[in-house]
């Protein structure tokens, strides 16, 4: 077998791994989820693919809380791979999925969801990015710093200012009797200020 | 539940979510078992057929985070007693300074923003939420930042409400681990006790173990809260358990205020954080994250903090 000399010789295959085997079964859902909100549905199995690959090539250096490790190698897969330029979905909403709790006009609730649209396509791709790692992907401000590689307090700085100007955008693009309803807290705000060392 | 979701624009754009987590169908399901079997069959090289290894190379070295090159700022002049040693005395010093009640708890600082030019910051946080205020400057100093200009636009300062809905809920204090003012004052003040009740809150979100994660959840309840000086003198007495604290020595603060500088550095996955704290009363006067150059990417300088009857409106 031809090998590159600097790439680590293995005396035999190794046998089945149960541990990363654990950690395939418990991240491989959240990481195809993960390219399926930035990529085509067609390329999204093929990197996931691709970033398990890596993963196990890796295996020994894989962190315990392997999913932001993962979501950090797809999203390199995604910025370079050449199927995916020109094509990228630039993380879009899915607007049917604001759906009425009950009781609520469904015009006044279509008009949420166009507000939400709009306000989003007003945001640029690094607010969209900082908003997706946490709203869409879950991760914690932490968990996000690692995926993009960056500081936890750069990270949290860029997620604040993200949100500022989804309010604002919302509060620009809703009428102003709903202002009330749609921002009834922002406790968050306050939390986060903290969080990027900001009191 | 994330916590960053109880904001309400956040919760909106989850609810839009266009991959929302499911679970994967039976045939998605196969194709990963598939795939697990030919991954851990296959030399780790021979596994990503379609690249070359030097491009798999180059790929995982752009996932790997730079090592943090901190250089200290030569100001600090470096004292012979130990971090713990410093962090003790302010416990101890905290542990004299009465704090007073009242219906808001103030904090005004001075921001370091890296987006920005820096800006004040003043927030009115209270027990119920109800009239909670963030009044601040940072649209302001965005778009001087923007112009060029070192001077935010007093007129662009905004005042707004922490919440305007029907059902107010409680302020929330912290980093990591966050507390109403009504669990920070049940919050034990017997240090080891604190340490073991902020740890097991930690590991609910994968952060067990973790010396960052335990020095921010202590720096910031010490930063920003109504704690008690007796729960002050716990939160510093655990912070001096942590190890990757440095003394770095006397300095002044951005106000020329007197204090101790430590550096809180606990490896390559984490920024580097510099706190300078007066150990006479066992005040944070300010706070700096240093980026890979050791320059401050972001900060905030403490002016003010304290209990308030009345807070602005809008």
């Amino acid at each position: 077998m031809n090998r590159l000399e600097d790439e680590p010789v293995m005396q035999s295959p190794d046998p089945p791994d149960v541990v990363f085997s654990e950690v395939f079964r418990t991240t491989y859902p959240d990481v195809l989820a993960f390219l399926r909100r930035r990529v085509d549905a067609s390329v999204a199995e093929d990197l996931a693919a691709e970033t398990f690959t890596i993963a196990w090539a890796q295996r020994t250096q894989l962190p315990r809380e392997a999913r932001p490790w993962l979501f950090g190698v797809a999203r390199t897969l995604v910025a370079s791979d050449h199927r995916v330029q020109g094509r990228r979905r630039r993380l879009e909403l899915r607007i049917r999925a604001e759906r009425p709790s009950g009781g609520e006009d469904p015009i006044a609730l279509a008009t949420t969801g166009i507000d939400l649209q709009a306000a989003w396509a007003r945001l640029s791709d690094g607010d969209r990015e900082a908003l997706a790692l946490v709203a869409w992907d879950g991760l914690t401000g932490r968990e996000a710093a690692q995926v993009l590689g960056c500081t936890r307090a750069a990270f949290s700085v860029r997620l604040s200012r993200a949100r500022r100007r989804l309010r604002r955008h919302l509060e620009d693009i809703e009428p102003a009797p709903r202002r009330d309803v749609s921002f009834s807290r922002l406790p968050a705000l306050a939390i986060d200020v903290v969080e990027e060392g900001q009191p | 539940m994330n916590s960053q979701l109880r904001d309400p624009s956040l919760q909106r754009l989850a609810d839009a979510n266009p991959a929302p987590p499911a679970r994967l169908t039976p045939e998605e399901n196969a194709r990963a078992e598939a795939l697990l079997y030919r991954i851990t069959s296959a030399p780790p090289a021979s596994a990503v057929p379609q690249r070359s290894s030097a491009n798999l190379r180059a790929r995982l070295a752009a996932v790997v985070v730079a090592v943090l090159a901190v250089v200290v700022g030569s100001t600090l002049a470096t004292a012979p007693a130990s971090a713990e040693g410093v962090l003790l005395k302010a416990a101890s010093a905290a542990a004299n300074q009465p704090v007073e009640d009242g219906r808001y708890w103030y904090v005004h600082t001075t921001v370091i923003d890296p987006a920005t030019v820096p800006f004040h910051r003043e927030i009115w946080k209270s027990r119920d939420g109800v009239g909670d205020v963030l009044r601040d400057g940072f649209w302001a100093a965005e778009r001087a930042k923007n112009n060029g200009s070192d001077t935010p636009d007093p007129s662009m300062i905004t005042t707004q409400k922490l919440q305007t809905g029907d059902e107010p809920t409680p302020a929330t204090f912290g980093d990591g681990v966050t507390v109403t003012w009504e669990e920070l004052e049940n919050l034990p003040t017997d240090a080891a006790e604190l340490k073991s009740l902020l740890e097991e809150q930690m590991s609910r979100t994968g952060n067990e173990n973790d010396d960052d994660a335990l020095w921010s959840a202590t720096t910031a309840l010490l930063t920003e809260s109504p704690a008690s000086s007796e729960l002050r003198r716990a939160l510093w007495e655990v912070a001096a358990t942590i190890p990757g604290v440095e003394l770095l020595g006397q300095t002044t603060d951005s106000l020329e205020r007197e204090g101790t500088a430590v550096k809180a550095d606990f490896g390559d996955r984490y920024p580097v954080v510099v706190i300078i704290l007066d150990p006479n009363d066992g005040t944070v006067l300010e706070r700096r994250t240093l980026g890979p150059d050791g320059q401050v990417i972001a900060g905030s300088t403490l002016i003010e903090q304290g209990p308030r009857d009345n807070a602005p409106t809008e």
